[in-house]
């Protein structure tokens, strides 16, 4: 599924725009970095409710094209600008990691670890 | 004056904060760092400094310096020890941080006492807000506070699972302005080792970290290169300025 294509039907707000055509094969949930530096896929989609800049290096790391930030957390502006230098796209939405996860699981991503 | 090794334990806690033990009383306190041969103590309970005046006190004519300072818990779970050249400064880094701290009472049956004491382990106030939650600060916005009162920002116990600023933030940035990285006493020789490996360029040092007495001890905490023990000439150690050092780093 594409980028673009969850996007839509979720209804994020996209703080950072990279490749919107990127396809997601999978999702990972989690706010340590250091669990995800170790758990997180490529081409995933990665929610969290962490907003700090290093977010961004971490999603490069591990080849992951989108970052949701959940619950309406606030997102860092080093966050926004680091991920458009990265071309990682940064969305936002006001739904929890939970129900977004459900609602990725239901729309078919069901790869995760 | 020349340098001379120093012992020095900047990381402890007492009945302040509610996991620290009720046994953590001022002169108990002062009397094993004494024990011990520690010469420079930080009091660094969670989110406040209230009882530095009491091991202050309890210090007095001892020959125990006594560094006024917190564990702060920032908006990403990350503890960041800071420490202050007067009680003064750790006041308004303190009254700042209480800005953003939820106000959730403290349960005294979940999380323990949260007791501000005087130098003989009277009793002045128990906290009633609970200390250990995080405030909405950033681990950059405390960086930069403290710095802008002349303290110091040591990243705790960054080999920890949880509340570390690797595990939560993965990879220090080179342009994080922290002064030192602690690894605590708990971590391995081939952790340490790892943690400094990747981060030369860093001041490491080890802290006891502790919430008991028996947590207070000469190997649990750092040897530095000071010419008399006081708050000045720990940040010239930290900051490696005029020969003063981290003697052994972390161990």
């Amino acid at each position: 599924m594409k980028i673009s294509e969850l996007v839509e039907t979720l209804g994020l707000e996209v703080k950072a725009s990279g490749n919107l055509d990127d396809e997601i094969s999978g999702v990972v949930v989690g706010d340590l970095l250091s669990f995800i530096m170790a758990k997180g896929q490529p081409g995933w989609a990665w929610i969290t409710i962490q907003s700090h800049v290093n977010v961004a290096a971490v999603a490069v790391l591990r080849d992951m094209p989108l970052i949701v930030v959940a619950s309406g957390r606030p997102v860092d502006d080093d966050l926004v600008s680091r991920c458009s230098q990265e071309g990682v796209t940064l969305a936002y939405s006001p739904m929890s990691a939970y129900v977004l996860s459900g609602k990725m699981y239901a729309l078919g991503l069901t790869e995760a670890s | 004056m020349s340098l001379r090794p120093v012992r020095v334990d900047l990381h402890l806690h007492t009945v302040l904060s509610p996991c620290g033990d009720l046994e953590m009383g001022a002169p108990e306190v002062v009397s094993k760092a004494l024990q011990e041969g520690i010469e420079v103590l930080a009091v660094t309970d969670h989110n406040s400094c209230l009882n530095y005046p009491a091991l202050s006190g309890a210090a007095e004519g001892t020959g125990l310096t006594v560094i006024p300072g917190m564990e702060v818990q920032t908006i990403e779970d990350v503890h960041v020890v800071t420490l202050f050249p007067d009680y003064e400064r750790a006041m308004e880094c303190q009254d700042w941080v209480w800005e953003t701290l939820p106000d959730v009472p403290n349960r005294e049956d979940l999380f323990g006492y949260q007791v501000v004491i005087d130098k003989e382990n009277g009793v002045l106030d128990m906290v009633p807000r609970l200390l250990v939650q995080g405030t909405e600060r950033t681990v950059d916005q405390l960086i930069e506070k403290v710095h802008r009162l002349e303290g110091l920002a040591i990243l705790a116990h960054v080999d920890r699972p949880s509340f570390s600023y690797l595990a939560v933030l993965g990879f220090i940035p080179d342009e994080l302005e922290a002064d030192a990285v602690e690894i605590s006493a708990r971590a391995t020789e081939d952790q340490a080792m790892a943690i400094m490996g990747k981060y030369p360029s860093r001041t490491f040092l080890k802290s006891s970290d502790s919430h008991r007495l028996s947590e207070m001890d000469a190997a649990r905490c750092s040897v530095m290169a000071l010419e008399e023990p006081s708050f000045e000439e720990v940040k010239m150690a930290l900051l490696r300025i005029g020969g003063r050092k981290v003697m052994a780093e972390w161990r």
